[in-house]
C-alpha cells in the first residue's frame, strides 16, 4: 500500500496542472494600452539569422518563429504596443503581457495566465509589488529584477515564479528592442 | 498468508472495489485524453510527435513584417479559454487517482462507524465522489 501511495503521489506530481486565465487578454490590453481605440497586429516573421540572434540573447525562440506585437492608437496618436510572451516552466506555462509606451519603455506588466499550481505563487508575487519593478525598463538597458526586488517579502515559490516572470519581460524587451521598430512592414 | 482478499470482510472488499473502480475511471479519462492529444494510430502518433519538425515552414531569408487591424473582440477570441472540455478530461484523469486514495482512507473511517454497513460505505464513497466531481467540473474557478 505504501508503494502504491508513493507511486500515485509521484504520478500526480509529474503531471502539469491545467492553465487558468488570471487576467483576460482584453482587460490586459485596456491596462497596457490605455485610451486606445484602434489596434493593429504586427507579425514579425523572423529569418533564421534573426531567430538565432534572439535565441542567443534571451534563450528563447517564439512559436513558429513569429513575434506578435499589438499596437494601439487613440485617433492618430500611438499609445504604445504590447506583447504576450509565454514562459515554459517545470510547473507548466505562464503568460506575461508586457506593454510599452510610444517612447519604447515598459509601461506595465500583467501576468495573464498560469497553471492551477502556480496561480497562488503568481498572486503572492504580484501582491508583493512584482510588476512595479518593471516600469520604465528599456530595451538594452537594465535587466528585469522583479524577483530580486520582492525576494525578502515573499516565499521561495513566489520568488521562483517572479524569476520566471523576469524571463518573460526580458524576452519581450529583447524582441521589442530588436524587431518592433527596426523592420519595415 | 498475511492477507487473503477472497476471505476478507465484505467491507474490505467494497473498499478495494471502489478504489479499483476509481482508478479505472481515471484511466478511462486518460485514454480519452491520449485520443484527444495524440491518437492511437501510428499516423496520428507520428503526426503528433514528429509532425511539427517535418511540417515546419522554412523561415524567410530576411525578417518580414505583416500588419493587419484588430478589434477588441479579436483579443477575446476563444484562444484564451484554456480550461475547456479537453483540459477537464485531463484534470479528471490527473486527480481522480488521488481522490480514490482519499475515498479509500475515508471509507476505512466510515467502515468503523456503527452505521448499517451498506449505507455507511455507500454514503462515504458518494460524498467523496460528489465533492471530487463538483470541484473539477462545477467549481467557480472553472467558470
Amino acid at each position: 500500500m505504501n508503494l502504491l501511495i508513493r507511486a500515485v503521489t509521484i504520478a500526480a506530481l509529474l503531471h502539469i496542472t491545467p492553465v487558468v486565465v488570471l487576467v483576460k487578454r482584453p482587460d490586459a490590453v485596456h491596462v497596457l494600452l490605455p485610451g486606445a481605440d484602434a489596434y493593429v497586429a504586427r507579425e514579425v516573421h523572423l529569418s533564421a539569422a534573426d531567430a538565432h540572434r534572439l535565441h542567443a540573447a534571451v534563450d528563447w525562440s517564439p512559436e513558429d518563429g513569429v513575434l506578435m506585437f499589438y499596437g494601439g492608437t487613440a485617433g492618430s496618436a500611438s499609445v504604445g504596443a504590447l506583447e504576450f510572451v509565454r514562459v515554459d516552466t517545470p510547473h507548466g506555462p505562464i503568460e506575461v503581457a508586457v506593454g510599452f509606451t510610444p517612447q519604447g519603455v515598459v509601461r506595465g506588466v500583467v501576468v495573464t495566465k498560469a497553471t492551477v499550481e502556480m496561480k497562488p505563487w503568481v498572486l503572492e508575487a504580484v501582491a508583493a509589488g512584482l510588476t512595479d519593478h518593471y516600469r520604465g525598463l528599456k530595451p538594452g538597458g537594465e535587466a528585469p529584477g522583479g524577483a530580486a526586488g520582492i525576494a525578502s517579502r515573499v516565499g521561495s515559490l513566489a520568488a521562483y515564479t517572479a524569476g520566471e516572470v523576469d524571463k518573460g519581460v526580458a524576452r519581450a524587451l529583447a524582441a521589442y528592442g530588436a524587431f518592433y521598430n527596426h523592420v519595415r512592414a | 498468508m498475511l492477507y487473503d482478499l477472497r476471505r476478507a470482510d465484505t467491507r474490505i472488499k467494497w473498499l478495494v472495489t471502489c478504489l479499483l473502480a476509481t482508478l479505472g475511471l481515471s484511466y478511462v479519462f486518460g485514454a480519452i485524453m491520449v485520443a484527444l492529444y495524440a491518437g492511437f494510430t501510428p499516423q496520428r502518433v507520428a503526426a503528433t510527435y514528429a509532425g511539427p519538425e517535418m511540417s515546419m515552414a522554412m523561415p524567410p531569408e530576411t525578417t518580414m513584417v505583416m500588419q493587419h487591424p484588430m478589434s477588441m473582440a479579436d483579443f477575446a477570441k476563444p484562444e484564451v479559454h484554456t480550461v475547456d472540455l479537453n483540459l477537464l478530461i485531463q484534470d479528471t484523469h490527473v486527480h481522480v487517482p488521488m481522490y480514490g486514495l482519499i475515498a479509500a482512507a475515508l471509507g476505512l473511517v466510515v467502515a468503523g462507524l456503527s452505521l448499517p454497513r451498506r449505507r455507511a460505505m455507500g454514503v462515504g464513497y458518494l460524498i467523496v465522489a460528489a465533492l471530487a466531481l463538483y470541484q473539477m467540473w462545477l467549481s467557480h474557478e472553472r467558470s
